[in-house]
């Protein structure tokens, strides 16, 4: 494909040019040459594109360079109108792209100088810098400036249009890269920065230490509870979600019909849902326990129990197993759809041959079948695992600072419980714990990054088996 | 597995699910819960068979009649006390040796016989008379037995018919214990009592107000003082589950400014819906509760104590000093909640005249029944009954519609996949069902209309509009996504196209995998880091810090241009409210972008990479390069997968607003003006449910029953905004598909 392309490159007669306009006729021929000297107009095109996403850049960062918005837009609206100049000076038409360029940043520039510095809605809720309006609008037609001028540049064949993509691509990417570079290395450094090794050795607990008159606590820092509890969320979550997961799998692409359709159906609805609704539901579900007394197995397997300073044990607000059901909800999708997909992609010869050789649907299940999607299945643990850990609206409904420890039905908690309560204040949790953020942060980052980046590597290793040669396994 | 042996049985599993569904749409009705009649025991009155001469006195039974043994009964008799007098009363002979108690000490009527009997004669209803035995001193044997006697004295006038009936009032329920001292339920059975005329005397006989079933207590309206406030429900008998009103009226002779009582009911069988000023009086105000209490919190407190306080109106003094008004002062809807008969008491009355001097009015009472529910067409069984009807239709289908069908045979993995499977499909109904369950109260209060409103008091913020409605939240989420939507696909596309079409080098072998990675990063971790990113660099691009009021030099203005004229006052938004700091919808929508990205690029790159490899190498043979191929050939083919991994990415964002709390609040109290307005505050309803269910709140969630059921509400809205979304999604995979069919 690109071979063929370059061949066409390498020839660089008139006629080829003008039949890489799509003209045809003298009129193209003699105009082949008359483009060379547009090449130098479009020089100044790029220059004019690159200043601009300079200035771009540096309006999003600082406030006063605003000044230089109109500027560099007029500059912008003229180096691409002046090879536009030129062609029609020649006779040519121009084309669209120009002109829409052109005028666009003609009339950015006019606005950018016309706009208030500060502009509201009617009712005057957020106030705004106008370098938030023009600061994008200057980068993205910078953006468009310099393919267009790359496309000139190069010639403006069909391999220059190609790569003149480039730049409208490069430029949202390199946006959200930079962003989140910045959040990472924000979490990276803070985290470093306030971490202490005794947080993952000691737990968070509140001890009371004089109760005459008015109550006073002392408390122990640490994370050690919150670090076992996600571990064990994770646990568990992936524990009540592989059969079910596993089964919805099998079944979808098994036995298709009617019966398979309502699976597929409920399983999407169930990662359509938001997790707020999850958690919502867990709450009521904990909620509906409320009138039973601790000590009773539905009061502890729904909502654990605590112990709290006096040594008096309460029922919870929502144990390990309740927690990790809800996750599980959360996870089934994700192992359903790709263990369905798996289990797709056997080759027809592998099936039609276990068949042909008499094997019981059980048989083929089990030695064949199972083993091929194991590696998806896998995958999806993993990333369900990731989800489980990170998911917000079901902890923040149930969980708690977990003093008793973290068996299955204790008062479940997880990083993101203290993330969640040192973020959003839950006394008495943020006091003691406001200077830790970063480096729960941290440790919750390097937890999921690391089940994604295991998920990433065996997702690869499923990818290469299909490239490979049938009986490949 | 392709099947490959037909197999003669018909479906059992399907019919078995059948059945099974079959049983439990038919046991919906008795579901839905009738009050048993109960097995367990039964008080009656009983009063001599002629009409009592006046003047005479008679004796009335109070019978007990029990299945098991019992060692107690406590009950309240109501009787007209017009007609009649209580004299006396004492333990019938089964409670010979027992304990007889009466009254309460609040009235003193406690002290002995002679005061509960004046007790009773004053206000109808002889209270907390009970009979008991110790344990250790006897039992009363299963069967009928006399508890109390009661010995009344017709009084002399025109005679007439008078009520016997055994009222549980809201401080005094009926009662009987068993041997075990444990509570028996009891039914209870009233009678009639007919006086005779006295010689000499005249007007008409007094009667009992003609309804089927003994309901309302006869109520004295009789004028005496210069004040009378009766309560008068609609009506005497109301179905149970249905809603009817009780009015507060005023009779008087002299202009008043203020009327207050504390209403006490049975709240076990009404529960109160909501509160209004009648239209007696125009321009009054409801009173209701303490002066800085909701409507709401004053009326879910009065649902779970059974007593509404001080509820009542306040007139302005120009109108009060109109003439005396008579009429209705305050309707309220009640609900009925279980079968049974709950008083209307009205108590601690204060009627203050234009002077404010109480004129310590006359008060009366009455009394609501509520029948048991018939057990007919509710919406559960109509819920129940669509879905047999639907899985019957869908079956019968398939039955009949003639096309060759596979007939699975039963095989382990078979019967092991699918009771698996069916894990999430039940997971996924029985969320639904408790969503919908738990949401169900909010549909009658505050309704649905008022749930579809678009003010929203804050719980938080102290005003007292007690108006809950959830368009401002449903608003903001579909701001919310969208900004976040069309900041992310973009970016998530032309990262998906760097990484298949125009790979650039090192830069997208390297990009695939960190967009995985970066894809597993915990929505909080935006959050949390995301406030400094937000301060860094968005915030200077918004107006000022948190300082209030705004400092119009700040902004350029000139002093006095702050705030704008003509502006109305929206509590909810910047930078009227100084707790929110430079909140705004777009640097929301932004954090959530940066959330959908690494989400939708996996999505997007699968959706391009899935394009037939046939039409992209045709477009290349013909001689395009890969710009043309990707734009006319590549990204329509992509199009529904483009679609879906949208749809997707628009569902994962409407779920994670709950991050940008922070940016946005979690109470959307008005719509923006004009709606799209993205420099508002915006929240979302997540956030706003995760407010209402309190999980926002120092302590770990805890709300009041309106909040927790219209929380409820929010999370059944988004249920179904989810739903539309699917819906879609799937119809516009199935046009893609039939397309590329074509």
């Amino acid at each position: 494909m690109s071979t063929v392309l370059d061949q066409r490159r390498a020839t660089p007669a008139p006629l080829q040019r003008a039949a890489d306009t799509g003209r045809s006729g003298l009129l193209a021929v003699l105009l082949a040459d008359a483009r060379l000297a547009d090449r130098r107009l479009h020089v100044l095109n790029l220059v004019a594109a690159v200043l601009g996403l300079v200035v771009g850049g540096a309006v999003l960062l600082w406030n006063g360079a605003d000044v230089l918005t109109a500027p560099a837009l007029a500059l912008l609206a003229l180096c691409v109108a002046a090879p536009a100049v030129a062609k029609r000076r020649v006779g040519e038409a121009l084309d669209r792209s120009t002109l829409t360029i052109a005028l666009l940043s003609a009339v950015a520039a006019v606005a950018a100088l016309l706009l208030p510095v500060w502009l509201y809605g009617a009712d005057v809720n957020g106030i705004v810098h106008r370098s938030a309006i023009t600061g994008p609008m200057l980068l993205l037609l910078s953006a468009f400036g310099a393919s267009h001028g790359l496309r000139g540049v190069l010639g403006d064949g069909p391999s220059a249009r190609d790569f003149a993509t480039y730049p409208v691509l490069a430029l949202p990417v390199v946006l959200a890269v930079a962003a989140y570079g910045f959040i990472l290395a924000r979490v990276v450094v803070s985290g470093v920065g306030s971490f202490d090794v005794s947080l993952l050795t000691t737990a968070w607990t509140q001890q009371l230490v004089e109760t005459s008159g008015a109550a006073k606590f002392t408390y122990t820092v640490g994370l050690l509870n919150n670090i076992l509890g996600t571990l064990e969320l994770i646990a568990l979550t992936s524990l009540f979600a592989i059969l079910p997961g596993v089964g919805a799998g099998v079944f979808m692409s098994e036995y298709p019909g009617l019966m398979a359709k309502v699976i597929d159906l409920s399983t999407t609805m169930l990662r359509a849902v938001s997790v707020f609704v999850i958690g919502a539901t867990a709450f009521g579900v904990v909620g509906a326990t409320s009138g039973l007394a601790a000590g009773t197995p539905i009061s502890d397997l729904v909502r654990g129990v605590y112990t709290d300073v006096n040594g008096l044990v309460h029922p919870g607000t929502g144990s390990f197993i309740t927690a990790s059901a809800f996750l599980a909800l959360l996870v089934i999708p994700i192992i359903a759809k790709l263990t369905e997909e798996g289990l797709r992609s056997i080759p027809r010869d592998l099936r039609e041959g276990s068949v042909a050789l008499g094997t019981s649907d059980a048989y083929g299940l089990r030695r064949l079948l199972l083993p091929w999607a194991g590696l998806n299945i896998i995958t999806g643990l993993l990333i369900g695992a990731a989800e489980a850990s990170g998911s917000l609206a079901v902890i923040m409904f149930i969980a708690g600072p977990g003093q008793d420890g973290v068996a299955p039905t204790n008062s479940v908690t997880s990083l993101d419980y203290a993330l969640f309560a040192t973020q959003y204040g839950l006394k008495p949790y943020v006091d003691t714990m406001a200077d830790y953020r970063f480096a729960t942060a941290l440790l919750l980052l390097l937890l999921t990054l690391g089940l994604t980046s295991v998920a990433v590597v065996v997702r690869r290793r499923v990818a290469r088996r299909y490239r490979g040669s049938l009986t490949a396994g | 597995m392709t099947t490959t042996s037909r197999s003669a049985r018909r479906r059992p599993l399907t019919v078995g699910l059948l059945a099974v569904l079959a049983l439990a749409g038919g046991l919906l009705p008795w579901l839905n819960g009738t009050a048993s009649a109960g097995e367990g025991a039964t008080l009656r009155v009983e009063v001599p068979a002629s009409p009592a001469a006046a003047g005479s006195t008679f004796e009335v039974s109070v019978i007990q009649s029990a299945a098991v043994v019992t060692t107690g009964v406590q009950a309240n008799l109501q009787f007209d006390p017009v007609l009649l007098q209580v004299v006396d009363f004492k333990l019938g002979p089964a409670y010979t040796g027992g304990i007889l108690a009466f009254g309460s000490s609040t009235d003193g009527s406690n002290k002995s016989v002679e005061a509960a009997a004046a007790a009773a004669n004053k206000t109808g209803v002889l209270r907390n008379v009970a009979a008991f035995l110790l344990p250790g001193s006897g039992s009363v044997p299963a069967g009928e037995a006399v508890a109390l006697v009661v010995t009344m004295q017709a009084v002399s006038g025109p005679g007439g018919v008078s009520n016997l009936a055994l009222e549980a009032l809201p401080s005094s329920p009926i009662q009987m214990l068993d041997e075990a001292g444990s509570l028996l339920p009891v039914t209870t059975t009233g009678t009639t009592a007919s006086i005779a005329a006295a010689p000499g005397a005249t007007g008409p006989p007094r009667t009992p107000e003609p309804t089927a079933a003994p309901t309302a207590a006869p109520s004295p309206t009789s004028a005496l003082g210069s004040a009378v406030i009766t309560v008068a429900p609609a009506s005497g008998l109301i179905a149970q589950g249905e809603q009817s009103t009780i009015v507060i009226r005023l009779l008087s002779d002299t202009p008043m400014s203020q009327i207050t009582a504390d209403l006490l009911f049975d709240r076990t069988i009404v529960q109160i819906i909501d509160v209004a000023p009648g239209p007696g009086w125009e321009g009054a105000t409801l009173l209701i509760g303490q002066p800085w209490q909701t409507k709401d919190q004053v009326i879910d407190a009065s649902n779970g104590a059974g007593t509404l306080p001080r509820v009542g109106v306040m007139l302005p003094l120009e109108t009060a000093a109109m003439a005396p008004p008579d009429g209705i002062l305050v309707t309220i809807r009640v609900k009925a909640v279980a079968a049974g008969t709950t008083q209307l008491t009205l108590n601690n009355a204060q009627v203050l005249d234009i002077n404010g001097v109480d004129l310590g009015p006359q008060m009366s009472s009455a009394s609501i029944e509520a029948s048991a529910a018939t057990g007919g067409i509710g919406p559960t069984q109509v819920l129940g009954i669509a879905l047999l009807l639907l899985v019957g239709v869908v079956i019968l289908r398939r039955r009949f519609s003639g096309e060759g069908r596979r007939r699975r045979p039963i095989t382990v993995p078979y019967v092991l996949s699918l009771s698996l499977a069916l894990i999430p499909v039940a997971a996924f109904a029985a969320i639904v069902i408790v969503i919908v369950a738990n949401s169900l109260p909010a549909f009658d209060r505050p309704g649905l209309g008022a749930l579809l409103g678009d003010q929203f008091a804050s719980k938080y913020s102290g005003t007292n509009t007690g108006q809950l409605g959830l368009l401002p939240a449903v608003s903001g989420t579909i701001l919310i996504t969208l900004v976040a939507v069309l900041i992310a696909a973009p970016v998530s596309l032309a990262m998906a196209i760097m990484v298949t079409e125009f790979p650039m080098g090192p830069v997208s072998r390297v990009l695939r995998p960190i967009v995985d990675v970066l894809a597993g990063v915990p929505p909080i971790l935006y959050a949390v880091s995301g406030v400094v990113f937000v301060g860094l660099v968005m915030i200077p691009k918004f107006a000022g810090d948190s300082t209030f009021p705004l400092d119009p030099a700040k902004l350029g203005l000139a002093p006095g241009a702050w705030p704008p004229a003509g502006v109305p006052y929206n509590p909810g938004a910047y930078p009227w409210n100084p707790g929110g700091t430079d909140n705004s919808t777009l640097l929301g929508g932004a954090l959530v972008a940066l959330l959908l990205i690494p989400f939708l690029t996996p999505l997007l790159v699968d959706a391009v990479r899935n394009v037939p490899s046939a039409a992209r190498e045709a477009s290349f043979a013909l001689g395009a390069n890969r710009r043309y191929t990707l734009r006319r050939v590549l990204l329509p083919f992509a199009g529904p997968g483009i679609a879906a991994a949208v749809a997707l990415g628009t569902l994962k964002a409407m779920g994670d607003t709950l991050i940008i709390v922070f940016a946005v609040g979690w109470e959307a109290q008005t719509l923006p003006r004009p709606v799209v307005d993205v420099l508002e505050r915006t929240p979302s309803l997540t956030a706003e449910g995760a407010g209402l269910l309190g999980a926002f709140q120092v302590a770990n969630g805890s709300c009041t029953p309106t909040e927790c059921a219209v929380g409820y509400t929010s999370a059944l809205f988004l249920l179904l905004m989810a739903g539309i979304v699917v819906v879609m999604m799937t119809l516009i995979q199935t046009k893609g598909r039939r397309r590329m069919a074509a």
